[in-house]
């Protein structure tokens, strides 16, 4: 690692991170605060959803009984606020962070420096690690706090810990595609928008395939597959395969960037 | 030890060519000069050194350093003006040479400051808010901060005011008898030839050819002017050498590259007004190589 690019890095963009925090923070406490108010209008909602079908219910992972606990609630928009909004954040970290020296045409610049490629991307890898922990981190705590909150009796902290751990797993998964990504396009045309696209794609794929109920086997092809969302259920537990599998893959395209990016030729 | 030297050096973009077979040698301590138009292969050149691309086949070594093994310390050693500016948005001039300084582990010293005043850089301002001249002041003095042992220039003083453009060569003659090698790739062939020892010359990525300045003119043909007291509409001169004859009233032109004591004796019996005999300039040579070489080979 190169410590002048690593704290460059850092520096420069500490407001994405701060950007993609705020979100996912305001998200959780926004979620959270419907809950505290629902309280004597469940049974009314309950009803209204119930209206809207068993398909539909599942597609969205909405289990109304469940809400009724903070932790059912917290894990129902949970799909929303880290795989999906963190998990956006992650991925287009993951392809604007090598990407954006040749888009910017600074990458002459950058490797006319004494540095090696495996430095340039070790020391921006890290970065984007640090972005990736830091947004988990933060919405865990904020996670942690408003459920303590807005629960009326306790709740089980290792369950919310967990659910989290498997949501970093995914972010971690959706950072290492997007780095994988950039480094496969020439003259740094990674879009932002194909690595939304690609996470709010994963996450139709994964709807859809629930709602029909068939070919289950391809929901392992999703992100979402590895988060446990039914954290009301008695025995729910940190299974090692719904982390090992997301970051393996991730090892792997991380390893492949590295030697993809060693002979990459570099255009500005 | 050569400054860079490259042994049958190819680059092809998939099916396009880059350079092919490129044998150059520059010697340390020489400031040597590149020139070609545009599509020859220079930049693909410069990067191939900085390891920025990587060869399809042949060698190169900057220093005796591989340039595939070895870059991050070719790059140590070696200062880089790119013919194209792209810093980062919203840095001022001071955080980019500090930025740059940190890779090579030195602080901005005394050297630095007598380059940022020579240069006339305004420190504080957003690189971002800076015409392309003064970028490209910026991209000098970057280039020297760490006081290279060779310096490769990539149309260097295109955005120069001619007042920078004097500072800029006066920098690289101090550099130069410092010990610091350059390597200048233009398209600004008076600068080349006002400037440098030696100079290669590519075309359609291959070398043609590479001398000292003056023996390149020397080898070139030079063009002959008489004018004469009165009209010979049948003068044809037969002396070997001759070519590109042109003759229109009393006076003729024509490119020579034989013996003049043999023309000399054979204009003597002629009624001479006036005659020039003039060494052609580097544009010359370069035109000759670029519009006239098969002309140039058979003469030769």
């Amino acid at each position: 690692m190169k410590t002048v690019l690593f704290l460059k890095e850092l520096k420069r963009g500490w407001t994405g991170l701060l950007i993609g925090t705020s979100i996912v923070m305001a998200y959780i406490i926004m979620t959270l605060s419907i809950k505290s108010t629902m309280g004597a209008e469940m049974d009314q909602m309950i009803g209204v959803f119930d209206s809207l079908g068993k398909g539909f219910m599942k597609a969205l992972n909405f289990d109304i009984e469940a809400w009724k606990s903070v932790l059912g609630f917290y894990s129902t928009y949970f799909v929303f606020y880290i795989p999906l909004i963190a998990g956006g954040f992650s991925i287009a970290w993951g392809l604007k962070i090598l990407s954006k020296e040749e888009y910017h045409k600074t990458a002459e610049f950058l490797l006319t420096r004494p540095v090696s490629r495996n430095q340039v991307l070790s020391s921006k890898l890290t970065v984007l690690l640090i972005f990736i922990f830091g947004i988990n981190i933060l919405a865990y705590v904020t996670g942690l706090i408003c459920c303590s909150l807005v629960s009326e009796d306790t709740f089980n902290v290792a369950t919310l810990t967990f659910l989290h751990l498997y949501g970093l797993a995914v972010c971690l998964f959706f950072g290492a595609l997007g780095l994988f990504l950039s480094v496969l396009v020439k003259r740094g045309r990674a879009s932002i928008g194909i690595g939304i696209g690609i996470v709010a794609g994963s996450y139709l794929f994964d709807m859809i395939l629930k709602v029909y109920g068939k070919a289950d086997f391809l929901l392992y092809l999703t992100p979402f597959k590895y988060i446990n969302l039914n954290v009301t259920q008695l025995n729910y537990t940190l299974e090692a395969w719904r982390l090992l599998i997301p970051l393996g893959v991730s090892i792997v395209l991380v390893l492949l960037t590295y030697a993809i990016y060693r002979r990459k030729d570099i255009y500005t | 030890m050569n400054a860079i030297q490259t042994t049958r050096l190819t680059k092809f973009y998939g099916k396009d060519r880059g350079i092919e077979n490129l044998d150059l040698t520059v010697r340390e301590g020489e400031i040597f000069g590149f020139i070609g138009p545009n599509g020859a292969g220079k930049s693909t050149t410069i990067r191939l050194l900085f390891s920025l691309i990587f060869p399809t086949s042949g060698s190169g070594q900057v220093l005796g350093l591989d340039i595939v093994k070895q870059g991050p310390d070719i790059k140590k050693l070696t200062g880089f003006v790119p013919s194209e500016v792209g810093y980062y948005h919203g840095m001022t001039a001071k955080e980019l040479f500090r930025y740059s300084a940190g890779f090579y582990g030195i602080g901005l010293d005394d050297y630095y400051q007598k380059l940022v005043e020579t240069m006339e850089i305004d420190l504080n301002r957003k690189i971002d808010d800076l015409s392309m001249g003064n970028k490209k002041k910026v991209a000098v003095v970057q280039s020297l901060i760490h006081r290279p042992r060779l310096l490769i220039l990539d149309e260097p003083t295109s955005g120069l005011d001619p007042l920078m453009q004097y500072r800029f060569f006066d920098i690289l003659h101090q550099a130069n008898q410092e010990g610091t090698t350059i390597f200048l790739s233009s398209h600004v062939l008076s600068e080349v030839e006002k400037f440098c020892h030696r100079v290669a010359i590519i075309k359609e990525g291959r070398l043609v050819d590479e001398a000292d300045v003056a023996d390149l003119k020397k080898k070139m043909l030079n063009r002959v002017e008489i004018r004469f007291k009165r009209d010979l509409p049948e003068l044809k001169l037969s002396t070997p050498g001759i070519i590109e004859w042109a003759s229109q009233d009393k006076s003729c032109s024509f490119l020579f590259n034989g013996e003049i004591q043999k023309l000399v004796a054979e204009l003597a019996g002629l009624p001479l007004d006036k005659m020039t005999i003039t060494e052609p300039d580097l544009e010359e040579v370069f035109m000759h190589y670029y519009r006239d070489i098969n002309k140039m080979e058979a003469a030769l």
